[in-house]
C-alpha cells in the first residue's frame, strides 16, 4: 500500500512540485473524480447550437456528453450513453436531431433527454419500465456565461458565477467588447498530444516565460503577429506587462493595464480602413461605459479557466481562441479548439479571422506545434522511476510581492514574467484533490489480491 | 511485357475504382464487376512455411461472394439501420506495385492484374484501423475500360484489426 | 475509501448492473483468476486434431495454450511456454509436430509434453536437471463433450459434465443430429474488438432484443436468412420463441419448442433436392430416438457456454458457428471463430457451409460488424467516472413468471424477448467472483470514492 499525500507532492511554499502528479495513474483517476467531476467544465458556446434540436458533443473528463437544444429552446447536456446498455447514443460530432435512437436496441430519446420509446415495452417490460427515470443521464448543473456553456457533475457545486469569481470581470471585457455577441466559427480543430493535461493548462495559466525561447522562431517573421501588443515584438516600446492570478485557480498572463492595447489596436485599424477604425472606437466606447479600468485592459491576453479551458484574446481585430485540454489518461490529451469572432465585426475583420486563427495557436499554426513538442517531452520526463523522484521548479518570483497600485483591477497581480499564476493553479488543484478542505486524503494502490 | 499504354489504362482503372470506394459510390463500383464475378478473401494463419499461410479453398475464408451477395452488402449499407457504417467511415485506399499480364485461361483479352493495397479506415472520433494486403484481379476488356471478372484480396493480417464493414 | 461488494455492483434482483464491472482493471484481474482460471474453457474440437502429432493453439484467459495429440492418440493441453525461460514453444497456429524445440535455448518437448532434450545437459547441468519435473506445464483438467474439448486450470473443479449440467441436453441435440459427428471447417477467423468480453458473451447468452434494431439492415435483405426460423422473417407465422437459461450461467435464446424448426428445415430441404430431404428426415429420426422434446427443438438457436464460448446452430442445413471471446484486458477482446458441419451432411450442404458462414456472423458478414460497433461503444461508455456511477438496465421481464408447460425441457424458460438469461449469467459471474462460496469479498474501490 502506498500513500500519496498531495501536500508532499505539491510544496508551493518552496516552489516545488513532484513530477509524479503528471504521470501516476492513481492520481489521474483521482483527478477524474475530484477535479473533473466537481468543477465547472466548458462544453460549448450557445452560438454553435442556435436552433431547437441543434446539438454538439464534448467530453467532461473521460465522459462523453451531448449538448442539445430542446424543442423548448432550452439547452441541456447529457451523458452520451444509452441508459439500457450504455451504447453511444449520438455518434456524430454535431448536427440537428429531433431524437436519437440508440443503435443497439433502439431505445429512443427526445431532445429534452426524455426516454420516448422502448421497443418491446409491452411484451418485454410489460409496461412496467418507469420511462421517467430512464431518460438520458443529465449533467447535474448547466449554466452559461456570456454564451459560454459550462457543465458540472456535482449537484452541490457552487454557482458558475461564484466559480468564475473575479474572472468574470475579465470575461466581461471580451464579451462586452463584442458588439453582436461572441460567435464561434463552425468547425473545430482536434489533435492528440502525448502529454498530461496540466502541462497544457499551466502553459496558458501563466507561462509567458516560454515565449521568447519556445516561440522565438515566430517572432522574427515578417508577418502580422498573433498578438499585436506582444511583449516580444513591442519590447522596444517598453510596455509594462503583468500576470494576474484569479479566484479558484484561474489565471491570465501578459496583461497591459494602462491603455496601450487600444493604442496598438487603433494603429492596426488605420491600415484596415475607416470602417474598422470606427468599429474599434465603438468597442472601446462600450468598454468605457463598463469601466475605465476594463477599457484600459481592452483585451484578455492568454489564460486558463480552471481546470482545462484556455482562452486567448489579444485584440478586437483578431479571432478569439478557445482551447480545451481534454484528458485521455495521465499521458494523453486531446486538444479541441475553436476560433470565435464578434458577430457584428466588420466583414473585413471576420474574413481574416478564420485564416488568422489557423496560422497562430492552431493545429498547423506557427505557435501550437512548438508547445506540443514541449508538452510531450515534459510528460515523458515524468515516466521514469528516477524522474519521478525529482521535482519541477516553480520558483520564478517565489516570495515576490504582489504589484500594487491598480486598485480597480481584481486578482493577484504579479510582475511579468512570473510563476505565481502556476503556483496558485496547483494550490487549487491540491485542495480539490485533498477533498477540497485541505484534509489529507490517503491514496491507495489497487489492492485487490489475485487469488492463487 | 505490357505496353506503357495498357499499363497506364489499367492503373487509371484501379485508381478510379478505389476512389469510388473511398467516396462511397458503391452502386457504381458494383457495375465494374461481371455478373459471374467472384470476390474472395482467404484467411491467413501463422504456419511454418510461407506457402501454407495463405489458406485456400478448403479453409474458412473471410469473404467468398458472388455478385448477388455483393449487391446485398451494398443494399444493406444503404439501410438506415446499418449503423456499423453510419456514420460512414472515412476511407483512404492506396494502390501500388501494379503488375499486368495476359491472363492464363479465361476469355480472350483477359488480364491478370496484381497490386498491393493499403486501406486506412477512420471512424467516429478516434477509431483507426489499417488493412494491408494484395489484390489479384482478373480484368476483362469492356468497351474502353474493363470489368472485374474475379478478385482475390489477400490481407497480410492473421488477426484482423477490426471486423470488416468496407470493401477491398 | 469505500468497500465495494460485488453484490452491490451486480444487483440482478433489481435488474441493475454497475458499468464498473466492464472497465475496472482490478475487477478484470480478478476475473482472470476467479473466472478464467476456474471455469471450463473451450479449447478446440477433436476434428481439428485427428492424427497423432496434430496440434492447434488457443488462449485460456490471457494464457496461451497448445492443444496437442500425442503419439499415444491422447489429446493434452499445455501452457505454450518453455519451462526454462518462458519462450513460446509453438509459434504457429496449427499443424503436426512430433516435438517442439524452444527457439531460445533449444529445450525440446515431445507431443505428450515431456522434456526430451536439454542442450548442455551434461556439461551445463551436470546431468542433475530432473527432466520429469520440467515438462510443459499441463492444463490441469481436460475433457471433451461430443468432440468439443474443454480445459480447466483448477485441478479441483467439478467435472465437465457437472459444469455443463442441463446444457448437455441441448448440446446433445446438436451433436446427435450430426450423423457423422460435428466437424470443424479448417481455419479460423480472427479479429480484434475494443470491447469487454462480457458484452460479447451476454449478447449471445440471451440478447434477442437487439436483433430488430442492430441487425435491421440485414433482415431487410431479400436473401436466405442467417436463421431460417428467424422471428424477424417469420413474424407473420407467429412462431413461439423462448429464451432458456441453465444453471451455471449458460443460456440460449430464440428457441422454438413445438417442432417448428424441423418444419422450416423440411421446407428448405425441398428446394435443395431429395438427398437433402432424406437427410433432414434422418436427422429428425435420430433426435426422436433421443427424445420427442429434443426432436421438437431440432436446433439450438444462439447462446453462450459460460464464460465466453458462444454457439449458433439454427438448422441442420447450415453451418454451426463457434465463437470464442478471448479477453485481452478489460477493454479489449479477440474474437476467434470457426464454422462446423455434420461430417456426413450431403455435399451440397457442405459446399455451401463455408461461404454461408462468412456472410453473416463473421468478420466481414452482414451481422457481426454491427455487433462490433455496439461492443466497442458500450465498453467506451464504462470508462468515465460518471458513467461508472451508473448502472446498465437489465429489467426486461424482471420478476416475471417463468414459462411452464414444457416439463420435458430443462432450464429456466422465459418468454421471448427477455433479459432473464443475462441476469442469471451475471448472477453466476458474481458468485464466482466472490469465491464461489457466496462469501462476501471486499473489492476496494480504487483509492477514492466517487463523490457523486
Amino acid at each position: 500500500m502506498l500513500d500519496i499525500r498531495m501536500d508532499e507532492l505539491i510544496r508551493l511554499d518552496e516552489g516545488l512540485i513532484s513530477r509524479r502528479i503528471f504521470f501516476d495513474p492513481e492520481i489521474y483517476r483521482a483527478e477524474l473524480d475530484h477535479v473533473f467531476a466537481r468543477c465547472w467544465l466548458y462544453l460549448g458556446h450557445e452560438s454553435e447550437i442556435p436552433n431547437p434540436g441543434d446539438y454538439t458533443t464534448n467530453y467532461m473528463g473521460e465522459d462523453p456528453v451531448l449538448i442539445w437544444r430542446g424543442m423548448d429552446g432550452e439547452i441541456r447536456a447529457f451523458l452520451n450513453s444509452c441508459r439500457h446498455r450504455g451504447m453511444r447514443v449520438c455518434r456524430t460530432d454535431s448536427g440537428n436531431a429531433h431524437q436519437f435512437a440508440c443503435p443497439f436496441h433502439g431505445w429512443t430519446y427526445g431532445n429534452s433527454g426524455e426516454l420516448k420509446t422502448v421497443p418491446n415495452f409491452d411484451d418485454g417490460y410489460f409496461g412496467d419500465l418507469d420511462k421517467d427515470s430512464w431518460g438520458l443521464h443529465p449533467v447535474s448543473r448547466l449554466a452559461s456565461y456570456g454564451g459560454f456553456i459550462f457543465g458540472n457533475w456535482d449537484a452541490g457545486a457552487e454557482s458558475l458565477d461564484d466559480y468564475l469569481g473575479n474572472l468574470r470581470w475579465y470575461l466581461d471585457i471580451m464579451i462586452e467588447r463584442s458588439i453582436g455577441g461572441i460567435e464561434v466559427i463552425p468547425g473545430q480543430q482536434r489533435y492528440s498530444v502525448d502529454g498530461n493535461w496540466k502541462i497544457a493548462s499551466e502553459n496558458f495559466v501563466g507561462d509567458s516565460y516560454h515565449l521568447t525561447h519556445s516561440h522565438g522562431s515566430c517572432y522574427g517573421l515578417p508577418v502580422r503577429m498573433l498578438n499585436p501588443a506582444n511583449a516580444i515584438t513591442y519590447g522596444r516600446n517598453k510596455l509594462t506587462y503583468y500576470d494576474i492570478a484569479l479566484d479558484n485557480g484561474h489565471g491570465f498572463t501578459q496583461f497591459i493595464l494602462t491603455g496601450e492595447r487600444i493604442e496598438v489596436e487603433r494603429a492596426l485599424a488605420k491600415e484596415m480602413g475607416p470602417e474598422v477604425v470606427e468599429y474599434v472606437e465603438e468597442c472601446y466606447a462600450r468598454l468605457v461605459s463598463l469601466s475605465q479600468a476594463q477599457a484600459d485592459v481592452y483585451a484578455l491576453p492568454f489564460g486558463n479557466v480552471f481546470p482545462n479551458f484556455s482562452i486567448n484574446d489579444f485584440s478586437a481585430l483578431r479571432p478569439i481562441g478557445l482551447y480545451l485540454w481534454t484528458p485521455k489518461g495521465p499521458g494523453r490529451i486531446e486538444v479541441w479548439q475553436w476560433g470565435a469572432t464578434d458577430r457584428d465585426a466588420p466583414q473585413a475583420v471576420k474574413d481574416v479571422a478564420r485564416i488568422d486563427f489557423a496560422r497562430g495557436q492552431a493545429t498547423a499554426g506557427i505557435f501550437g506545434p512548438d508547445d506540443t513538442e514541449n508538452f510531450e517531452q515534459v510528460t515523458q520526463s515524468t515516466a521514469g522511476a528516477v524522474g519521478q523522484r525529482l521535482d519541477f521548479n516553480y520558483q520564478l518570483t517565489l516570495g515576490g510581492k504582489a504589484v500594487e497600485g491598480f486598485e480597480d483591477v481584481p486578482g493577484h497581480i504579479s510582475n511579468y514574467i512570473s510563476e505565481e499564476n502556476q503556483r496558485r493553479f496547483y494550490r487549487r488543484y491540491a485542495n480539490l484533490m485533498d477533498g477540497g478542505e485541505g484534509a489529507h486524503q490517503t491514496y491507495e494502490k489497487p489492492r485487490l489480491a489475485a487469488h492463487g | 511485357m505490357t505496353s506503357p499504354d495498357l499499363q497506364h489504362k489499367v492503373e487509371q482503372f484501379l485508381f478510379r475504382e478505389v476512389r469510388m470506394l473511398a467516396e462511397g459510390r458503391f452502386e457504381e463500383w458494383l457495375d465494374l464487376f461481371t455478373e459471374d464475378t467472384r470476390y474472395l478473401m482467404p484467411i491467413r494463419e501463422t504456419t511454418a512455411t510461407r506457402e501454407d499461410s495463405e489458406r485456400g479453398e478448403e479453409f474458412l475464408p473471410h469473404v467468398d461472394d458472388d455478385k448477388d451477395f455483393m449487391r446485398a452488402r451494398v443494399q444493406r449499407l444503404r439501410h438506415h439501420l446499418a449503423h456499423a457504417e453510419q456514420p460512414p467511415s472515412r476511407l483512404r485506399y492506396f494502390v501500388s506495385n501494379i503488375e499486368v499480364e495476359d491472363a492464363e485461361g479465361g476469355e480472350k483479352g483477359d488480364l491478370d492484374v496484381r497490386c498491393n493495397l493499403l486501406v486506412y479506415q477512420s471512424r467516429l472520433e478516434r477509431t483507426e484501423k489499417i488493412f494491408v494486403g494484395r489484390r489479384e484481379d482478373r480484368l476483362r476488356p469492356e468497351k474502353d475500360s474493363f470489368l472485374i471478372a474475379s478478385r482475390t484480396v489477400v490481407l497480410d493480417q492473421s488477426l484482423l484489426p477490426r471486423s470488416i464493414t468496407i470493401f477491398f | 475509501m469505500s468497500d465495494v461488494n460485488l453484490q452491490d455492483l451486480v444487483r440482478t434482483d433489481e435488474g441493475l448492473i454497475s458499468r464498473r464491472i466492464f472497465f475496472d482493471p482490478d475487477i478484470y484481474r480478478a476475473e482472470l483468476e476467479n473466472i478464467f482460471a476456474k471455469c471450463w474453457l473451450y479449447l478446440a474440437h477433436e476434428s481439428q486434431l485427428p492424427n497423432p502429432g496434430d496440434y492447434t493453439t488457443n488462449y485460456m484467459g490471457e494464457d496461451p495454450v497448445l492443444i496437442w495429440r500425442g503419439m499415444d492418440g491422447e489429446i493434452r493441453a499445455f501452457l505454450n511456454s518453455c519451462r526454462h525461460r518462458g519462450m513460446r514453444v509453438c509459434r504457429t497456429d496449427s499443424g503436426n509436430a512430433r516435438q517442439f524445440a524452444c527457439p531460445f535455448h533449444g529445450w525440446t518437448y515431445g507431443n505428450n509434453g515431456e522434456l526430451k532434450t536439454v542442450p548442455n545437459f551434461e556439461d551445463g547441468y551436470f546431468g542433475d536437471l530432473e527432466k520429469e519435473n520440467w515438462g510443459l506445464h499441463e492444463v490441469s483438467r481436460l475433457t471433451s463433450y461430443g468432440g468439443f474439448i474443454f480445459g480447466n486450470w483448477d485441478a479441483d473443479a467439478e467435472s465437465l459434465d457437472g459444469y455443463l449440467g442441463d446444457l448437455r441436453w441441448y448440446l446433445d441435440i446438436l451433436i446427435t443430429r450430426s450423423l457423422g459427428g460435428v466437424e470443424v471447417i479448417p481455419g479460423q477467423q480472427r479479429y480484434s474488438v475494443a470491447g469487454n468480453w462480457k458484452i460479447a458473451a451476454e449478447n449471445f447468452v440471451g440478447d434477442s432484443y437487439h436483433l430488430a434494431h442492430s441487425h435491421g439492415s440485414a433482415y431487410a435483405l431479400p436473401i436466405r436468412q442467417l436463421n431460417p426460423a428467424n422471428p424477424m422473417v417469420f413474424r407473420d407465422r407467429k412462431l413461439e420463441y423462448y429464451d432458456i437459461a441453465m444453471e451455471g450461467g449458460h443460456g440460449f435464446t430464440q428457441f422454438t419448442l413445438s417442432g417448428e424448426r424441423v418444419e422450416v428445415d423440411r421446407m428448405l430441404a425441398e428446394e435443395m433436392g431429395p438427398e437433402v430431404v432424406e437427410y433432414v428426415e434422418e436427422c429428425h429420426a435420430r433426435l426422436v430416438k433421443l427424445s420427442e422434446a429434443q426432436a421438437k427443438v431440432h436446433a439450438l438457436p444462439f447462446g453462450n457456454v459460460f464464460p465466453n464460448f458462444s454457439i449458433n446452430d439454427f438448422s441442420a442445413l447450415r453451418p454451426v458457428g463457434l465463437y470464442l471471446w478471448t479477453p485481452k484486458g478489460p477493454g479489449n477482446l479477440e474474437v476467434w471463430q470457426w464454422a462446423a458441419t455434420d461430417r456426413d451432411a450431403p455435399q451440397v450442404i457442405k459446399d455451401m457451409a463455408r461461404i454461408d458462414f462468412t456472410r453473416f456472423q463473421s468478420t466481414s458478414g452482414i451481422v457481426g460488424p454491427d455487433d462490433t460497433e455496439n461492443f466497442e461503444q458500450v465498453t467506451q461508455s464504462t470508462a468515465g467516472v460518471i458513467g461508472q456511477r451508473l448502472d446498465f438496465n437489465y429489467q426486461m421481464t424482471l420478476e416475471r413468471e417463468l414459462v411452464e408447460g414444457f416439463d420435458d425441457v430443462p432450464g429456466y424458460i422465459s418468454t421471448y424477448v427477455s433479459e432473464e438469461n443475462q441476469r442469471l449469467f451475471y448472477q453466476h459471474w458474481a458468485n464466482l467472483m466472490d469465491g464461489g462460496r457466496g462469501a462476501r469479498q471486499v473489492y476496494d474501490k480504487p483509492r477514492l470514492a466517487a463523490q457523486g
